[in-house]
């Protein structure tokens, strides 16, 4: 196998980052995200869906505009919530497995 | 099931057809065989060589071919050529194709040979036609693949390929005594739809689900791949799973229970996964997740969820493939996939990372990307039977897939902390074979009618539609914006080097316990109860049919004629009363 897997402490024009992954660069990102999310729900509710029921799969209790944007922000939080949950609960030591986890 | 041909039939007849097991065993055999200087420059080319005539083999199917074996009075039948069986002889070539360019400069012949073996019996358990072939290739999965596991090559390797091989033969167990059964109670041993109201059709759901993950038997998914080489788990990734998904297809469609062992599969690897630090491991989880909606779509049965159901199982291998290719080109540079200890390899590794983003794309159901053409159509079909908990359960999976295969993966390996590790960009084979995956990803879901044209069930499906498109940005946008504020809050779990406990827990550690527990039982009862009612018994024994003992004392010829006729007597009361 080729590994050269190695750290640099840094010459600093050679490890010079392109601009996309600069911190101003992960703020424009950032910044660009949020402007991308209010553009989806603002094109909903500009030109909402036609009211075919075969138009967008949504049931009854999702029927108001945003409703994938709403569903898909909580998804996450409750996700991550509860992934910290089960951390607390199933989280052990490397080695819990005897050597090496074996 | 459309009676059509297949749309890419050719009708070239360079020979005769066969089944497209064969090739790949035959290679296997000659990369076993090939010696000298040259070899491994030999190698490579029956490496490629075996999928590309495989691919000219199939194309040649078409329903007329047929091969049969007669064993005993049983007809093997090892070429059933349908749309289905077409679609996935398809599929594990293209798949065969793209890892074995990704694995072109693995000097191990062993992991060679292993490979071709696997894709042949898979390709073989695609085209059996009855229950007897599809044990035999189903075990020749199950030893091959877990010669794959064991390349890796270390003593973990050799104990998760130990925990492998043991569930997937019994797996085969499971398959050969529902088959056995089957076979007795109907006189066929014809593999089409078995159903679950019989103990045959039951124990064979069960074989097919240990080697679909189904929800406590999943544990060899994301305890064996992390353990394979790079391209080992590649080879991996995509066969065993998707050929249980066609079983499940072929014997099960319309099994009202596969409904919520998918939707459990697509839940619970979602949370391990946002937990999870190895990151092949977080993409095992992954795969159980999207095996989730697959099964979830046979169990609806409908045409156009069985058509989901095989066209995701068709795209994951592209998109999976390419997640797991892109980590083993980390893992072949750094050594490692943990995500504590990587970040900042976009520097490093450009290609690599935006062939990544293309993978995480296309299983994040991003339009224009593979996973949204396919995993819309489960979806749409849950939804139009009714199911309306489970869709919501589907739609929870599906934005918990953005979050940690999305944005997870390439976020700890490529962007994210700068870890400082500077290494070189993956090797040309692989970035070719990553690039062609890539390509097809996008391919494939820009223009779905490429895959649509060639599903085996007749169900239009139109997926760029202007409301579908905006509520699937919706829904991954605000998953991105929710993972960016939990991230710069500080709320996102931090990986962490551990182990996360899992079903598997119930035989690594307390069935160990148990075993331990059981055999010192054993011995406590052996050398406190047993042993001195055995030494207790010879020594009763011994007084009565001992030296000198009550029955070998001599006595009077009288007192034996007296008991001689107390026994006769014994025996007419005993008679009479009898009788």
């Amino acid at each position: 196998m080729d590994i050269r897997a190695q750290k640099r402490s840094g010459n600093a024009h050679e490890d010079r980052p392109p601009f996309w992954v600069t911190r101003r660069g992960a703020r424009i990102a950032l910044i660009a995200l949020h402007i991308a999310a209010a553009i989806a729900v603002l094109i909903e509710i500009v030109r909402p869906f036609p009211q075919d029921a075969h138009a967008v799969e949504r049931v009854h209790a999702l029927e108001f505009p945003a409703s994938y944007a709403v569903y898909g922000f909580i998804a996450c939080v409750v996700l991550v919530l509860l992934g910290r949950v089960l951390r607390r609960l199933v989280m052990r030591d490397g080695d819990y497995y005897g050597d090496g986890g074996r | 099931m459309n009676s059509d041909a297949f749309p890419l039939h050719q009708d070239w007849a360079l020979w005769e057809p066969f089944p497209p097991a064969f090739l790949f065993f035959a290679g296997a055999i000659l990369l076993a065989l090939m010696q000298g200087p040259y070899r491994h420059r030999l190698q490579q080319i029956v490496l490629v060589l075996t999928p590309l005539v495989g691919l000219v083999n199939l194309l040649g199917l078409d329903a007329g071919s047929s091969f049969t074996w007669t064993v005993l009075h049983f007809e093997l039948d090892q070429l059933r050529v349908d749309r289905l069986s077409m679609l996935f002889g398809l599929l594990f070539h293209v798949g065969a194709l793209l890892a074995v360019i990704y694995a072109l400069k693995v000097r191990d012949t062993f992991q060679h040979v292993a490979a071709l073996a696997y894709a042949g019996s898979a390709l073989g358990a695609v085209f059996a036609g009855d229950l007897i072939s599809l044990f035999f290739y189903w075990e020749g999965m199950a030893l091959s693949s877990a010669f794959l596991v064991w390349a890796g090559r270390s003593p973990d390797a050799n104990a998760a390929g130990l925990r492998y091989l043991g569930l997937h033969l019994l797996s085969g167990l499971l398959l050969l005594a529902g088959a056995v059964i089957h076979s007795q109670t109907t006189g066929q041993i014809a593999f089409d739809f078995l159903g679950t109201e019989t103990v045959a059709g039951g124990l064979i759901l069960l074989a097919f689900g240990i080697k679909c993950g189904f929800p406590l038997l999943h544990t060899w998914i994301t305890d064996a791949y992390p353990q394979s080489t790079p391209s080992g788990t590649v080879f991996l990734s995509m066969f065993t799973t998707k050929v249980a998904v066609y079983a499940l297809a072929r014997g099960f469609p319309g099994t009202d229970v596969l409904i919520p062992i998918g939707t459990i599969m697509a839940l619970f690897p979602i949370f391990y996964a946002v937990i999870e630090n190895d990151l092949r491991r977080v993409l095992g989880y992954s795969m159980i997740n999207q095996i989730g909606f697959m099964v979830v779509g046979v169990g609806i049965g409908t045409e156009l969820a069985l058509n989901g159901a095989v066209a995701h199982a068709f795209n994951e291998v592209l998109f999976k493939g390419l997640l797991f290719m892109t980590m083993g080109a980390v893992l072949l540079k750094v050594r490692h996939v943990l995500g504590s200890d990587l970040g900042g390899l976009y520097r490093s590794m450009p290609l690599t990372t935006a062939f990544c983003v293309v993978g995480a794309a296309s299983i994040s159901a991003f339009p224009l990307f593979n996973g949204f053409v396919s995993k819309s159509m489960i979806m749409a079909a849950m939804i139009e039977q009714g199911h309306t908990w489970g869709w919501l359960a589907l739609l929870f999976a599906s934005a918990g897939v953005f979050h940690h295969a999305g944005i997870k993966i390439p976020y700890f390996a490529f962007f994210g902390h700068d870890s400082g590790l500077r290494v070189n960009e993956a090797p040309r084979n692989m970035l070719f074979a990553m690039g062609i995956a890539a390509g097809l990803c996008i391919l494939t879901g820009s223009w779905p009618a490429l895959l649509y044209g060639l599903l085996p069930w007749e169900a239009g499906y139109l997926p760029y539609t202007y409301p579908h498109v905006i509520v699937q940005v919706q829904l991954l946008l605000f998953s991105a914006l929710a993972f960016a504020w939990l991230k710069l809050s500080g709320v996102y779990p931090a990986e962490l080097r551990s182990v996360n406990l899992d079903a598997d827990w119930l035989y690594r550690r307390l069935g160990l316990r148990l075993s331990v527990a059981a055999v010192g039982a054993f011995d406590y009862t052996s050398r406190v109860v047993s042993r001195p009612l055995r030494v207790n018994a010879r020594l009763a024994l011994e007084r009565v049919f001992g030296p000198g003992s009550l029955l070998t004392r001599s006595a009077e010829t009288g007192t034996a004629a007296l008991l001689v006729g107390v026994m006769l007597a014994g025996y007419l009361l005993i008679y009479y009363v009898i009788t």
